[in-house]
């Protein structure tokens, strides 16, 4: 397998991840993974209001070939970004070698 | 010719070891991250298959995949409970590692699952560097 990958993690709000995935669909990612996480950033308004925010997040993993990772990280950008809802940070990593990956016919 | 020099090279790695009392650069070797995603009820089987190259800190994350049914049909993936295991992993096993790994996604019923690498950086603290390497031979 030559072609390279690229492995896209997307930060959203809690039950956006249905939406990530529609967004990344559309432009040529086949699945994805998604993690149940926790944010932290709040941390200082919550002491100073004296509340509490679960701030439940789900990070979805995708695994891409390169010459998609621009589309994705785009659409991503534009459908769950920070200025949405979902509130979402996308970013890529290189990834070095991958394997049990469906060659597309 | 080439394994004179090859024997000359590694005895100059032997020399500067002893000088310095720590091993030469090109001795250490790099630590990847591998993540590998398969079903759920088969994460205990592919953890310890990993532990076998000499491998000494796993996590497991459990989470979901997210392809259509039909795509789960089409690909004979099983169900969308998926388990994400991230193994910390020396350079010069991963040419086993992977082609162990992709021997087993193929072979084994249900099995099915994605693995990748993501070369690390950096890494602080020798004594975690040997915990994660697996080399009880650096002096420290």
């Amino acid at each position: 397998m030559n072609e390279k990958f690229e492995v896209i993690l997307c930060i959203v709000n809690s039950g956006f991840s249905e939406s990530v995935m529609d967004a990344a669909r559309k432009v040529g990612a086949k699945g994805g993974t998604v993690i149940n996480a926790r944010g932290t950033a709040a941390k200082e308004a919550e002491k100073i209001f004296n509340i509490t925010i679960q701030p439940e997040k789900e990070i979805v993993m995708i695994l891409a070939k390169s010459n998609l990772k621009n589309d994705i990280l785009h659409t991503l950008y534009e459908h769950v970004g920070p200025n949405t809802l979902a509130q979402g940070i996308a970013f890529a990593l290189p990834v070095d070698e991958v394997v049990g990956i469906q060659e597309n016919k | 010719m080439s394994n004179k020099k090859q024997n000359e090279k590694i005895k100059d790695k032997e020399v500067f070891n002893k000088r310095n009392n720590k091993p030469h650069p090109s001795n250490i070797k790099k630590l990847k991250i591998l993540i590998t995603i398969v079903d759920r009820s088969k994460s205990l089987f592919y953890l310890d298959l990993l532990e076998q190259f000499e491998v000494n800190m796993q996590m497991v994350i459990l989470g979901k995949g997210t392809a259509t049914s039909e795509m789960l049909g089409y690909l004979g993936l099983a169900e969308p409970e998926k388990a994400v295991l991230i193994s910390c992993i020396r350079e010069d096993k991963i040419k086993d590692i992977m082609a162990t790994l992709q021997e087993k996604f193929q072979k084994i019923k249900n099995g099915k699952g994605i693995a990748y690498t993501i070369s690390m950086s950096s890494i602080i603290g020798v004594l975690t560097y040997q915990f994660l390497s697996n080399n009880q031979n650096i002096k420290k």
